[in-house]
């Protein structure tokens, strides 16, 4: 028991400097991120969720969306209850889909693509009810969610192997 | 009934959903200051993302300094030739600022609208999401940052401070499209003295900010600086905005618009100026 919860120290940990990496690279990177025609959105804890919930076990990860969704939406906006709800439900679809899926960098790309697609629409119509997002639809189709899906499949390529190692690492003891 | 609540999963489900909506109204009405345990958490999260922030900053840095001694020899030869006026306008501030001093201690004003202090920082983070434009800065209130006070990053105004923990902050950019809360009052500064507005808006394909609220007889013309006017009781006068790119009338045709180039480039900000205005606000 005392090994097991020292050893997930190291989801909550990634998932973390994951959370404090997307708002570097957004600050760092704004001015070739951020311009008048695209808007790429790094959702390096978003790709890490994904990755970590096909290996461990669900609770776990849920507890730690909820945590983590709470400290992201404290820490960047302001507005509780947003990542908070969005990350649970994307460990839990994650999990219904790793019963029929067997987890390869195929799959999970494909499942990274689909659930981000899902995640930016859904803040996209929350933001649209706050009355803060004021683009249209094919707007943000075009200048937003395409680049957003470019740059994270690529940052999910580049994490995946890591990733699986420290998740294999896990579940292994 | 009796199946109804046997449904757990259903249960959790609608206490969820009641619990997250009761988050977001709560955290959208509340006015002011966050909870303590939020800016607690912000504040530790903050301090932990230096450890990213600083690094980072630091090779950009670098990189910067690069680009800019390879651009040194151009930029040196049209700096010299602004040099000469440079020196002329210097001498002129000097004596202008005398008697402004003068005849201030002679009308006994003690703080006018244009006395501000400033309080350096460094950017440690920014909203990746930018629904909402915020950036997360390393000064709080313990450097003597308070709600509301405007902000100046690069050449120009680019936004104010809507949260404040003992040691971090953080700034809502005026480019964010939600502006009930953010309007700046500003002024344009004329050959014909000053005309009111309101930056009331942001235009992302250009890239330009709105000012309305101008009376139709004004002469404004391209090029024009505007800066705030302090009349909105938060922050101080004559910090710059930027300048005037375009004129048209509204769309209700009662009142005058006018497009604004920022004069702070709102992608590129890594250290900003917090200003606190000396003479009382007006709240």
């Amino acid at each position: 028991m005392l090994k097991k919860t020292r050893i997930n120290i190291f989801v909550p940990l990634t998932l973390f400097i994951a959370l404090l990496l997307d708002g570097v690279i957004a600050s760092v990177f704004s001015a070739q991120m951020y311009t008048a025609t695209s808007d790429m959105v790094p959702r390096l804890i978003i790709v890490c969720t994904i990755i970590f919930a096909f290996y461990i076990d669900r609770s776990y990860m849920i507890l730690f969306g909820i945590l983590l969704g709470l400290l992201y939406d404290s820490y960047y906006v302001g507005i509780l209850g947003i990542y908070t709800s969005l990350l649970p439900a994307m460990i839990y679809l994650s999990d219904k889909l790793k019963k029929i899926l067997n987890p390869n960098l195929l799959v999970l790309i494909m499942i990274t693509i689909l659930q981000l697609s899902l995640t930016e629409f859904l803040l996209y119509g929350f933001y649209m009810v706050i009355d803060l997002a004021t683009i249209d639809v094919t707007t943000f189709l075009a200048n937003r969610l395409g680049p957003t899906l470019l740059l994270n499949t690529l940052l999910l390529v580049v994490l995946y192997y890591p990733l699986k190692k420290l998740a294999d690492a896990i579940t292994r003891d | 009934m009796n199946q109804f609540f046997s449904n757990k999963k259903l249960i959790i489900l609608l206490i969820s959903v009641i619990v997250v909506l009761g988050l977001v109204a709560f955290s959208i009405t509340g006015s002011g200051n966050a909870p303590i345990i939020q800016r607690f958490t912000n504040d530790i999260t903050a301090l932990t993302s230096r450890v990213f922030s600083k690094p980072a900053n630091g090779v950009v840095n670098i990189i910067d300094s690069v680009e800019g001694l390879i651009d040194t020899y151009e930029e040196n030869k049209s700096l010299k030739s602004k040099m000469d006026q440079l020196y002329e306008t210097e001498a002129k501030l000097a004596s202008l600022q005398q008697d402004n001093e003068k005849m201030q201690e002679q009308l006994e004003l003690t703080d006018t609208l244009t006395d501000y202090n400033s309080i350096n920082g460094a950017v440690i983070g920014r909203n990746p999401d930018n629904w909402v434009d915020q950036l997360i800065i390393d000064r709080g209130s313990q450097n003597g940052v308070e709600m509301n006070m405007s902000v100046m990053g690069g050449n120009g105004y680019i936004g104010r401070i809507v949260e404040v923990s003992p040691t971090s902050s953080k700034v809502q950019l005026v480019t964010t499209s939600h502006q009930n809360t953010g309007r700046v009052s500003a002024q344009v500064l004329t050959e014909n003295g000053v005309v009111h507005g309101i930056i009331s808006g942001y235009e992302a394909e250009t890239n330009r900010l709105i000012l309305n609220q101008i009376i139709t007889d004004a002469t404004l013309k391209e090029g024009d600086q505007v800066v705030t006017s302090g009349l909105g009781g938060l922050s101080p006068s004559s910090l710059l905005i930027g300048t005037v790119d375009e004129i048209k009338l509204d769309s209700h045709g009662l009142a005058m618009e006018a497009y604004i180039t920022p004069a702070a480039d709102m992608n590129d900000i890594r250290f900003v100026t917090i200003i606190q205005r000396a003479s009382g606000s007006g709240e």
